[in-house]
């Protein structure tokens, strides 16, 4: 939900505002911007707040000081998205004018609001056609009632943006897709690409897909082509994206469709995330047919790419965190080693030649995001699906009793990042895991294991326990997981099933592929 | 006939507005939705319908249905 405020009447109850009405609650009293923003118990109930600053020769000084005292708010609340609004009607005298643009300007630097990930800034300049004296005499809103429609469609632009869920992967088709032509009928120089006119739309698109995949999107290929000539017209006519910007690229003469199932099972990414974009409708329908979730793009116009691109609110991530951006290296990393683990399946030589390393990590203020999100987000292995909020996590930081510690994972190819998380109950002669998750990423290889073995290492003389919620949403993986032999004594404990862990050869065996 | 039309429409603006339906008699604060803000909402629905500008004394002083329909009448 998003929450409306303004320093002037919002008018709540115009008709115009209908369109908005189930997505977001606009504040009745106006002028309180500030007052309302200040609450924290509003804070904590919406999402996003947009708030709409109307400012002129008259109120700009005042606005501004009210925004420097919300300031610290907006920092104590780095999870929420704050939308900017600016409304400037400078006076229409000439020299006024530009006084109140430098003193604008020059407010805005001192504020440094720049800075800040979570504030995102519209400008808009209020022309006379737009502004009504009578409005703002009468009923304290100042511009013309059809300037509103405009405002609402602003809004609704940056809500939609907001409430858009990212695609994780894109999925490319090269053949006039990624350039113009047929690259096994024509030679590397018969390919368009670069240049004039049919040209520069293929560079700007594989320019704005470099971008996307420096904000953490993943890219990828599934194309009918020849492999080898892919990637060298890729290098002999110095395109932006290069073989090492691709992730399971498959170029083979198999149905498309099949090699996409292969690439998300190796990922272990869903169709809905996926977005795939090809020239050719009969390939794109025959995708929709096997893997009905899946997003397409039908480049039917090449003129219109970027276009289409520009507006799909899934790829911008105004939310980005830093483990995002550096997934890209981990989905790599994953590639290569699903690579690897096809030859040498269930191979103890294998999982030891990775190198492994596990870092138990305390939770600190530079990683309480990332253990916050692998709490919230994680589905799949979650031994209760238990979701905290960021109140109740640092309580729970603090209490003596309480350990919680996360994981990072590196083995020969890199570091995978923050990968796991466990909260754990202290009393005096048992230890309860209260909470375990591991992103799917790392499973199957034992760091599950070993986590378990690195804690019952530290209580030796202490009794391990494990909670565990059965649900839809975790029922398939730790089900599986916990037919392994250490897992004894279960027992039903409140709404949980209650798993004591002992030591046995099988974890100790575990620790052996560990470094 | 025009009158009639005009009539239709306005009573339709209403409705739009403020989701009410409002008798010729009618006057502001008669209906919960119908307050000075409803009031204000429902004299700038009216330019844009009919494309009209009310002046600043119109803009405060008409509140009943009929005299609403006059000035537009009369516009």
């Amino acid at each position: 939900m998003h929450f409306i405020t303004s320093n002037y009447n919002n008018i709540s109850t115009n008709s115009y505002w209908n369109k908005l009405k189930n997505k977001a609650k606009i504040d009745e009293d106006f002028n309180n911007f500030f007052l309302s923003l200040n609450n924290k118990a509003l804070l904590d109930s919406y999402d996003a707040f947009h708030i709409k600053l109307y400012l002129n020769d008259y109120n700009l000084k005042e606005n501004i000081q009210k925004l420097r005292l919300l300031k610290k708010k907006i920092f104590k609340n780095q999870k929420k998205i704050f939308f900017l609004y600016f409304f400037l009607k400078p006076n229409s005298n000439l020299i006024e004018s530009k006084k109140f643009s430098n003193d604008f300007q020059a407010e805005i630097q001192k504020l440094k609001i720049n800075k800040f990930k979570n504030i995102f800034i519209n400008y808009e300049h209020v022309n006379s056609r737009d502004f009504s004296y009578r409005n703002f005499f009468y009923i304290k809103f100042p511009f013309d009632v059809s300037f509103l429609n405009k405002i609402i469609k602003n809004i609704l632009q940056n809500i939609e943006v907001h409430d858009a869920r990212p695609y994780k992967l894109i999925i490319l088709d090269c053949d006039n897709t990624l350039w113009g032509g047929v690259l096994d009928e024509d030679e590397d120089s018969g390919i368009i690409y670069g240049g004039d006119n049919e040209g520069e739309i293929y560079y700007e698109f594989q320019k704005k897909l470099k971008k996307l995949k420096n904000d953490g999107f993943i890219l990828s290929i599934a194309s009918k082509n020849n492999e080898k000539n892919v990637w060298n017209v890729m290098k002999k006519r110095k395109m932006v994206l290069q073989k090492k910007d691709f992730i399971q690229a498959k170029i083979n003469w198999n149905e498309k469709y099949q090699n996409i199932k292969k690439t998300l099972e190796t990922l272990t990414l869903r169709a809905p995330d996926t977005l795939f974009i090809d020239d050719n409708l009969l390939e794109i329908k025959k995708i929709e047919e096997f893997l009905p979730e899946i997003n397409t793009i039908h480049i039917s116009d090449n003129s219109e790419i970027l276009n289409i691109l520009d507006n799909d609110y899934r790829l911008q991530k105004i939310n980005v965190l830093n483990e995002d951006i550096k997934k890209y290296n981990q989905y790599k990393i994953k590639s290569k080693f699903e690579e690897l683990k096809v030859k040498n399946i269930n191979n103890f030589s294998f999982y030891r030649n990775l190198k492994q390393k596990i870092i138990k990590i305390n939770v600190n203020p530079a990683n309480f995001d990332r253990t916050l999100q692998l709490f919230n987000k994680t589905n799949q292995f979650n031994f209760t699906l238990n979701r905290y909020s960021p109140k109740t996590l640092s309580e729970l930081l603090k209490k003596k009793n309480y350990l919680i510690k996360i994981f990072e994972l590196k083995d020969k190819f890199g570091s995978h990042g923050i990968i796991g998380a466990y909260i754990c109950k202290i009393s005096k002669t048992s230890v309860i895991i209260e909470d375990f998750v591991l992103s799917c990423r790392v499973l199957s290889r034992f760091v599950e294991d070993y986590i378990l073995y690195d804690l019952l290492s530290n209580f030796e003389k202490k009794k391990i326990y494990i909670n565990y919620l059965k649900t839809d949403k975790n029922d398939k993986l730790i089900k599986y997981f916990l037919k392994k032999p250490f897992f004894i004594n279960e027992h039903s404990k409140k709404k949980y099933h209650q798993y004591q862990i002992i030591k046995n050869e099988s974890l100790n065996n575990v620790s052996k592929i560990f470094r | 006939m025009l009158v009639k039309y005009l009539d239709k429409k306005l009573k339709k603006v209403f409705f739009d507005e403020l989701k009410i339906k409002v008798k010729n008699n009618n006057k502001i604060y008669d209906f919960r939705a119908w307050d000075s803000l409803g009031n204000f909402n429902i004299l700038l629905r009216c330019e844009r319908e009919f494309k009209i500008k009310f002046t600043s004394k119109e803009f405060t002083s008409l509140n009943s249905y009929t005299e609403i329909q006059k000035v537009v009448k009369k516009k």
